[in-house]
């Protein structure tokens, strides 16, 4: 059963495999031979490359890439630094950098990114702009640091607005936490960071009757984590941004987020989903990964030929409800009505079973195949355990029978061993009784009386001999196999049946060799082969006239084997019952067990013999079975 | 007729060990013993003619001993039968006894039992042969008259008259007389009753 699984299993497999190759032969070449040309995009961050936004950014650009892989992208990244090096020089610089680095190289597309970077690159004259479509992102466009007016633009460029909606993002906080009545907002001292401050600043404005509202800004981060330490427990922080403290110290508003939450117990709200390295509960906030998925869906349109500014953007469609799990778990608000079941949920701590699946979905098959196994071996101990019981008792009944059979071959003989047996012991007494009365006569000489003992003591042996014969008959244990002379185990054997052959008028002749035929077996069990063939063949002739009872044992042997054979001139047998003839139960007779043959049978089996039966031409039957002989070198 | 006067147990026994014992025994106990191996070597023998026995085994091989005793019934034998066997049945020793069989014996018989019943036998023997003896003497007798007074004998014996038996062989009365007194003097009678012993002791009876 085990074994077809197994097999059905692996034939699986090589389908599987085969499958695989299949669709490798197949895809992997078609695949190749569609590309045409990979496309290639630069794209300008304003700022720093530590800027959560940025990184957000590109990871739902990358995502998004890598949801269409029929269409290869090159992605070039630029980062300008404007925020660090502002002055001319720097920027005359970095745009005759660019106008060289790809002069020679064929753009597809630019994308401009954050505070600055598209004014500046128009205004100093990147040579990319005038013919490549340009997607310009902004964060909250009318921040004071942008130098130049994007709404004065040529017609090959996308505008993208990043707008906070703070209000809601405020609102859906509050809700969170309804009981948390008061509010910290934390902001660095950058423009920016100024920027966003006073923006939150307004949209809390409508909370100023529910809630308690104070701004941590224009001191140290040190200072800002002495007060949020202090801070009572109902209390809600929010960072709307922070990338510098004072003394122009750049921080990124992630690390702020992060190191206030290591000191802080309350929860932390940011705008952004640059939460997402840790520490912040998240919201409504505005997604860069948003942001970088539908630039990339604009990017294909562009580069299959669409015109740029065709395109129309959703700008609200950044705003999403993401948050961290962990941070949801800490709060309890794992199943807070106020999160959307749509909310995009991050670092969702995998649920063991969820997360191991199908290693435990594996495991469990493997446990369960296993403990298939194991019944099934317990069962096969079992069957096993119960064939040998099985196995041991056939051989007691097996033994029981033969002795059975033995035994009632012995009470057949009983009458006739009792005659066999009374002949010495009539002669000893008689012999005993002519030495008394030679002796009250006083006759007896040295001569008779040396006679009567030597007669007394041969009678004696023959009695003992028969006896001791008859008893090894009758023995229950098994014997072990020895080398026996076959002729002469017929003689005794006669000797055995001999009075009652003479009881039924049958007449025996032994044909047999003078030297000794050896044979290796139970000496015992072939002498009750032996007799029961006599018997059988003297059943045969309980039909016939008293002068025609006759029955022979012959011995033919080569170097190999030994065959005896009984002849008797009896009925012979049905020739219909030949096949079933050693079969137990099988007899003619009335009376009778119908097992001599059948024991016989099994007898000369264990003997590594042949047993048959045949009838004779002019009546009777042979009974022969043939024996390996005994070869001394074995 | 070597044997005439001799008494001989005859051993017919095919087991040679109880042969011998037997043969022993009983040659210890006094008497003349003869052991055979068969009913063949006792059917070959010259017939004993002297009293004696047979302690016949019966079951052996060839001939069995009650099949021996059948015989020696046919051949007016009077040597008395005591079977021994080994394992007699009731029905067969019922049968040997009817047949005039001494005793049947199973072995191991005891001595007394044998001592016994071949005295027996001898005895039975002893009157066998006187018996036997006897109807001899008178068979002579009978077998000296001619087949005429025989016939008036045979007549005589059943009471019948002279005239009668004239009568019946449609002869004459006198011839009758002269018979009569030629048989009664070949006889060596005088009277009527003395013819009938003498003619029933040589087993012509009166019907």
């Amino acid at each position: 059963m085990l074994l077809t699984n197994e097999v059905y299993y692996l034939s699986m497999k090589r389908i599987n495999y085969f499958l695989l190759l299949f669709f490798f032969a197949f895809t992997i070449p078609r695949q190749a031979f569609s590309i045409e040309k990979v496309k290639t995009i630069v794209v300008f961050f304003a700022l720093d490359v530590n800027l959560p936004a940025y990184r957000g950014f590109l990871d739902g650009l990358n995502e998004q890439f890598s949801k269409t892989p029929h269409q290869p992208y090159n992605l070039i990244v630029e980062y300008m630094n404007l925020s660090r090096f502002s002055d001319e020089g720097y920027i005359k610089n970095i745009i005759a950098l660019y106008n060289e680095k790809y002069e020679a190289v064929e753009i597809d597309m630019l994308i401009t990114f954050g505070p600055g970077a598209y004014p500046v690159l128009k205004n100093y004259g990147l040579n990319l702009m005038q013919y490549c479509p340009t997607v310009n992102i902004d964060i909250e466009s009318n921040i004071p640091t942008n130098a130049v007016d994007p709404s004065s633009t040529e017609e090959n460029v996308l505008h993208i607005n990043i707008k906070t909606n703070y209000r809601k993002t405020l609102k859906t906080a509050f809700e969170l936490f309804p009981d948390y009545k008061n509010v910290y907002v934390i902001c660095g001292n950058s423009p920016a960071d100024k920027y966003f401050m006073n923006q939150t600043r307004e949209a809390t404005e409508a909370f100023k009757e529910t809630h308690s509202i104070k701004f941590l800004t224009g001191i140290t981060l040190d200072s800002t984590l002495v007060a949020v330490r202090n801070i009572p427990e109902n209390s809600v922080v929010l960072i709307p941004s922070y990338i510098e403290g004072i003394s122009r110290i750049p921080y990124s508003t992630t690390m702020v987020v992060h190191i206030i939450s290591t000191h802080c117990k309350a929860p932390i709200f940011t705008l952004s989903d640059d939460f997402i390295e840790g520490g912040a509960i998240g919201g409504y906030v505005y997604s860069f990964i948003e942001v970088g998925k539908q630039t990339v869906k604009i990017a294909e349109e562009v580069l299959n030929g669409r015109a740029i500014n065709e395109i129309k953007v959703d700008e609200d469609s950044f705003n999403k409800h993401m948050y961290d799990w962990r941070e949801l778990k800490k709060w309890d608000l794992l199943d807070s009505k106020v999160i959307p079941l749509d909310s995009i949920i991050y670092n969702e701590e995998e649920n063991f079973f969820l997360e191991y699946k199908w290693y435990l979905f594996g495991g469990l098959l493997f446990l369960i195949g296993q403990t298939l196994l194991i019944l099934f071996l317990i069962n096969l101990n079992k069957r096993q355990k119960a064939v040998a019981r099985q196995h041991a008792e056939n051989e007691q009944l097996y033994r029981e029978l033969v002795r059975e059979d033995r035994l009632s071959r012995m009470s057949e003989l009983t009458a006739s061993l009792s005659h066999e047996l009374n002949q010495p012991l009539t002669a000893i007494l008689y012999n005993a009784q002519a030495g008394k009365r030679f002796l009250e006569t006083g006759k007896l000489d040295d001569k008779q009386a040396s006679e009567i003992f030597n007669n007394i003591i041969e009678d004696d042996k023959r009695a003992g001999s028969l006896i001791s014969s008859v008893r090894s008959l009758m023995k229950l244990e098994d014997r072990e196999k020895e080398k026996v002379d076959l002729n002469r185990l017929i003689q005794e054997t006669e000797k055995l049946f001999n009075s009652e052959a003479i009881a039924n008028h049958i007449q025996i002749h032994l044909k047999l060799q003078n030297q000794p035929v050896y044979v290796f077996g139970d000496k015992i069990q072939l002498q009750q082969v032996l007799l029961n063939l006599l018997f059988n063949a003297e059943n045969s002739m309980e039909n016939n006239s008293l002068e025609n009872n006759k029955i022979e044992i012959g011995q033919q042997h080569d170097d190999g084997f030994v065959t005896v054979s009984i002849r008797d001139s009896g009925s012979g047998f049905d020739n219909s019952l030949k096949e079933t003839l050693f079969k137990p139960f099988v007899t003619s007779r009335a009376k009778g067990l119908g097992i001599g043959l059948a024991v016989s049978r099994s007898i000369v089996e264990t003997h590594q013999g042949t047993i048959w039966a045949e009838n004779l031409p002019d009546g009777g039957a042979e009974f022969s079975f043939k024996l390996h002989r005994y070869n001394e070198e074995l | 007729m070597k044997n005439c006067n001799t008494e001989i147990v005859f051993i017919i026994d095919d087991n040679h060990a109880v042969r011998r014992s037997l043969s022993l025994f009983l040659t210890a106990s006094g008497y003349q013993v003869e052991p055979m191996a068969s009913s063949e070597e006792y059917l070959a023998r010259e017939a004993h003619d002297g009293t004696g026995c047979l302690i016949l085994d019966v079951q052996m091989d060839g001939k069995s001993g009650l099949e021996l005793q059948n015989e020696l019934l046919h051949m007016n034998s009077y040597l008395p039968i005591i079977f021994i066997t080994g394992q007699g049945t009731i029905p067969m020793s019922v049968v040997a006894l009817k047949k005039g069989a001494v005793n049947f014996l199973e072995k191991p018989f005891d001595d007394e039992s044998l001592l016994q019943s071949i005295s027996e036998a001898l005895e039975l023997s002893q009157k066998l042969k006187t018996k036997k003896e006897e109807n001899k003497k008178y068979q002579l007798l009978m077998d000296a008259l001619t087949p005429r007074e025989t016939q008036i004998l045979s007549l005589v014996i059943t009471g019948m008259l002279n005239k009668q038996i004239a009568g019946e062989l449609n002869i004459a009365e006198h011839t009758v007389k002269l018979h009569r007194h030629s048989i009664c003097e070949k006889l060596g009678v005088k009277s009527v009753p003395e013819i009938i012993r003498i003619a029933d002791k040589a087993g012509i009876s009166q019907s």
